[in-house]
């Protein structure tokens, strides 16, 4: 399932929106990036409760996302402003005598606090956002082919994680039935003893229904020197890459002679991977049609992406700022640059109805 | 099509084999029901179909089999996977994937099918299991007849010959069932498919099916042939069978259409008692009184919709109704897992909704639906031992012993409780909550995965327990059990109850929850084979 958009489309508007939170500490900015991923996130929270069976994702705690991103937002002020003890503006001073904390509070520091969790925040909806239009299988699927083992391995422990908690309570319920009162840590055991074993029961049922249902692949026919060629390109890759690494920390004369041996080991291993990805026979059902309005959130996407790259790479201080002297306390502020921040607004506007 | 010359199967770590010199042919397009009782090799049978059995589990395979030609001990299950499509117990924890759709394709990416023949084949899958409106719900917001009907259309889409299902229906209500095996006749006339099946209701199953494979238990060899020859040397059959056997009826009637020929031709003969007039109320206070309750869930489903019920000490009272109607709600009101929304619960003149669940479990025993996960000690022993500590009550193992002995597991004092079958984790459960000699006793869906014999000797035990004045309140599905055990009988619906009364009486007049052996006559004198053989002149 993905909702809206075309998976792609998706990944490239959360790599622009991470990449814009990541790399701006101007607040302005950050308040149009925030407001703007806010819209996308109250539309899909709209449109969930429309249709909750049309998600695919099942249900999502969207208060609880929000509570979180507060709960992140006021813990960093409060942490930045009561141990940084820089700056000229004094709001009011703890006794010095009082570990960490004591010190004069100054408004530098809060307001640096204030922005850091600005990141934080747009980040963590961002995130929301994206898991709950493509939900974590989609998102497995478009793990490249050699990887796919591992992400379904990951997928189940995704799944798991709701069912064992619907196990938790009814265990709970079966010990209360018995009269058994958790007081202290050592009645907690035969809680956990239940549960292993049957997460223990599911898992093995589960891997049989998969091993009946032919996972695992179909290896196709390969040359015998063909694997030996896999594996070696492999290992060999994996060496060149720790090499590269050593040589880059400690041989300081020149860095490009590790460079090279990185990024050689990189495009070996890389190849090995995708050699051996093409040797098991696997198809995809599943067929995104890629429609115009993807076409429109992509090229947004890609608009603020390569603006932001670019801003940073050759006019470091258009996003930059620093509460802390000697810079000064009020961030600049460019109403043409503040435009592409509306970009991740996109997805809100070109939502198409849910489906009736 | 399925051939196995002296073929030998034994678990590792297990001295004795589990399957013994097997010699079996099952022909092509057959609808084969596995029967037996429970550990008596059912389900490894069924695994050694695709070579579950011993690729998964390990052990010791010889002899040979040949299934579609091809040997599964040689292939691995994976190797078998587009030969024998496999569907198991527990629907739930065998889907792989999240939509409906994706699950069904999950074995068609797996052997790389281009993707124009995996959509047809899921189109096809979907209508033939008649599940096309559910292709884009998550597996998890379906029924559990939904949940059983998907798991198999995804079997099917690698176009098998051969379909296996272990007990496929025991965690389905009598319609969900029904809607499955109605599914399963289908396939298996409209394509030929060769269906084997094991199930322990065979009332559901057993005019479906051209041949009985039967496992006696106890290491004996089983039994292959025509269904009416089978069930002739069984003793786990429904009660139809059973009359049918006591009374000599020939040819053996395997439909309740059959059997209705000789019922006719009895009827005029028979002298039976008359109806027992209902017990006159004794002055008493009920030990169970609820009043006008009503409780709705946090997701706003309205589960009860102002119950009242009253159940006497020295009464056992059934009740029945659809999945979803309320009545494990009612029951977990009664131990104070669930609050009443409004209303009065009380349970020996106790308020249910004040009193903690830890406290009012001492005088009420509850037998929750997975009576698996109400045990969690190492021993069986230390299973009463638990409960008697959780009431502080003094420990007593002379006590224990001889309850594990009237439930008739005594035998089994040292074992792991994980290690017991389905039956005897249910009566240790049972033990388990019965320690503390509880004046009422609650069960929800007791007679889950247990054979006839298990079941007649749970009602055994229950009639005993009502006789020593206990008050027993049961969620149930069975017909049988509460036809053959209980006083009275309320059937539910959308969280009310709609009619509550005599069991001859409400039982006789319902479509749905009557007995088999109601069905043959028709009336309220006769619900069970015993009531039948009592009259006979």
């Amino acid at each position: 399932m993905s909702i809206g958009f075309h998976p792609y489309a998706w990944t490239l508007w959360l790599a622009a929106g991470m990449t814009a939170a990541l790399l701006t500490r101007n607040p302005f900015y950050l308040i149009i990036l925030l407001l703007a991923t806010g819209f996308v996130f109250a539309a899909l929270k709209r449109r969930a409760e429309q249709d909750p069976a049309g998600s695919g994702t099942g249900p999502m705690a969207w208060d609880a996302v929000v509570r979180l991103a507060l709960f992140v937002w006021g813990f960093t002020i409060l942490f930045n402003a009561l141990t940084v003890h820089v700056g000229e503006h004094i709001l009011f001073t703890l006794p010095a005598s009082w570990p960490i904390i004591g010190g004069p509070i100054t408004l530098e520091a809060a307001i640096y606090g204030f922005i850091t969790g600005l990141n934080f925040v747009t980040l963590i909806l961002i995130f929301a956002i994206y898991g709950s239009a493509l939900g974590a299988q989609t998102i497995l699927r478009m793990i490249p082919g050699f990887a796919y083992q591992t992400g379904v391995a990951i997928s189940i422990a995704i799944s798991f994680v709701p069912q064992t908690l619907i196990a938790w309570s009814d265990i709970r319920e079966a010990q209360r039935l018995r009269g058994h009162r958790v007081k202290g840590l050592r009645d907690f055991l035969p809680l956990f003893v239940s549960l292993l074993s049957y997460g223990l029961d599911r898992a093995i049922q589960l891997a049989e229904s998969m091993d009946a249902r032919g996972f695992g692949g179909h290896l196709l026919p390969v040359a015998r020197r063909e694997t030996w060629f896999i594996r070696g390109g492999a290992i060999a890759g994996l060496f060149l890459l720790l090499i590269g690494l050593a040589a880059k920390s400690y041989y300081r004369a020149a860095s490009w002679p590790g460079l090279i041996m990185l990024a050689a080991g990189a495009a070996l291993l890389g190849f090995s991977l995708w050699h051996s990805g093409r040797r098991t026979r696997r198809s995809r059902y599943r067929r995104w049609r890629w429609r115009p309005r993807d076409t429109a959130l992509a090229a947004g996407s890609g608009l603020l992406l390569a603006a932001v790259i670019l801003l940073t790479w050759f006019m470091p201080k258009a996003l930059f700022y620093y509460p802390y002297p000697p810079y000064p306390l009020l961030p600049d502020f460019n109403p043409f640059l503040s435009l592409i921040f509306i970009l991740p607004l996109l997805p809100a506007l070109l939502l198409p109805p849910a489906a009736p | 099509m399925i051939t196995y010359d002296h073929f030998t199967y034994r678990y590792p770590d297990t001295p004795e084999p589990v399957l013994r010199d097997l010699t079996l042919d099952i022909p092509e397009g057959a609808f084969v029901l596995v029967m037996g009782p429970s550990g008596a090799g059912k389900s490894t049978f069924l695994r050694t179909l695709n070579g579950l059995a011993p690729h998964f589990y390990g052990g010791v395979a010889g002899g040979k089999i040949l299934v579609g030609g091809r040997n599964p001990v040689e292939q691995s299950p994976r190797g078998m996977a587009d030969l024998v499509g496999m569907v198991f117990q527990d629907p739930e924890s065998s889907f792989v994937v999240d939509v409906v759709e994706d699950e069904l394709a999950f074995a068609m990416e797996n052997f790389g099918l281009p993707q124009e023949l995996m959509r047809k084949r899921v189109e096809e899958a979907l209508d033939q299991l008649k599940i096309a409106h559910l292709r884009r719900r998550p597996v998890s917001l379906l029924s559990g007849g939904e949940k059983q009907r998907v798991a198999i259309a995804a079997a099917l889409t690698l176009q098998p010959d051969i379909l296996v299902l272990d007990e496929p229906t025991s965690q389905l209500d009598p319609q969900a069932a029904e809607e499955v095996l109605l599914a399963l006749r289908q396939l298996n006339e409209d394509l030929g498919l060769t269906i084997l099946l094991s199930e322990h209701r065979l009332e559901r199953v057993v005019h479906y099916v051209d041949y009985i494979l039967c496992w006696p238990g106890g290491g004996q060899p089983p039994l292959f042939g025509e269904p009416a020859d089978i069930l002739r040397q069984t003793p786990l059959t429904p009660p139809l069978i059973a009359l049918a056997k006591a009374l000599g009826w020939e040819p053996m009637p395997l439909t309740i259409k059959q059997g209705r020929r000789f019922a006719r031709a009895l009827k005029d003969q028979l002298r039976p008692a008359p109806l027992p007039e209902p017990p006159a109320p004794n002055g008493h206070p009920p030990a169970i009184r609820i009043d006008n309750l009503w409780h709705s869930y946090p997701n706003g489903v309205e589960a009860l919709r102002g119950v009242s019920l009253a159940v006497y000490a020295g009464e056992f009272v059934a009740l029945m109704g659809r999945n979803g109607s309320g009545k494990t709600t009612l029951l977990k009101h009664l131990v104070g897992l669930l609050k009443p929304g409004r209303g009065k619960v009380q349970v020996l003149g106790v308020d249910a909704s004040r009193t903690p669940t830890e406290e009012i479990t001492r005088a009420v025993a509850y037998l929750p639906q997975h009576p698996g996960r109400l045990l969690f000690t190492e021993r069986v022993a230390d299973e009463l031992a638990f409960s008697r500590r959780a009431h502080d009550l003094p420990s007593d193992p002379e006590a224990d012993r001889a309850l594990l002995r009237r439930l008739g597991i005594a035998h089994l004092w040292d074992r792991h409780p994980h290690d017991l079958s389905v039956g005897e984790q249910q009566r240790l459960a049972l033990a388990a909550v019965l320690v503390t000699g509880p004046q009422v006793i609650l069960l929800d869906e007791p007679t889950r995965g247990l054979d006839y014999v298990q079941k007649q000797e749970l009602a055994a035990i229950l009639r005993e327990l009502r006789d020593q004045g206990k008050a027993i309140l049961m969620a149930t599905h069975d017909v049988e059990l509460a036809a053959a055990a209980t006083d009275r009988v309320a059937l539910m619906a959308e969280g009310e109850i709609v009619v509550i009364g005599p069991s001859r009486r409400i039982m006789s007049e319902s479509l749905v929850f009557a007995s088999q052996v109601n069905k043959l006559f028709r009336d309220p004198r006769y619900l069970t084979p015993e009531d039948v053989i009592r009259a006979l002149p």
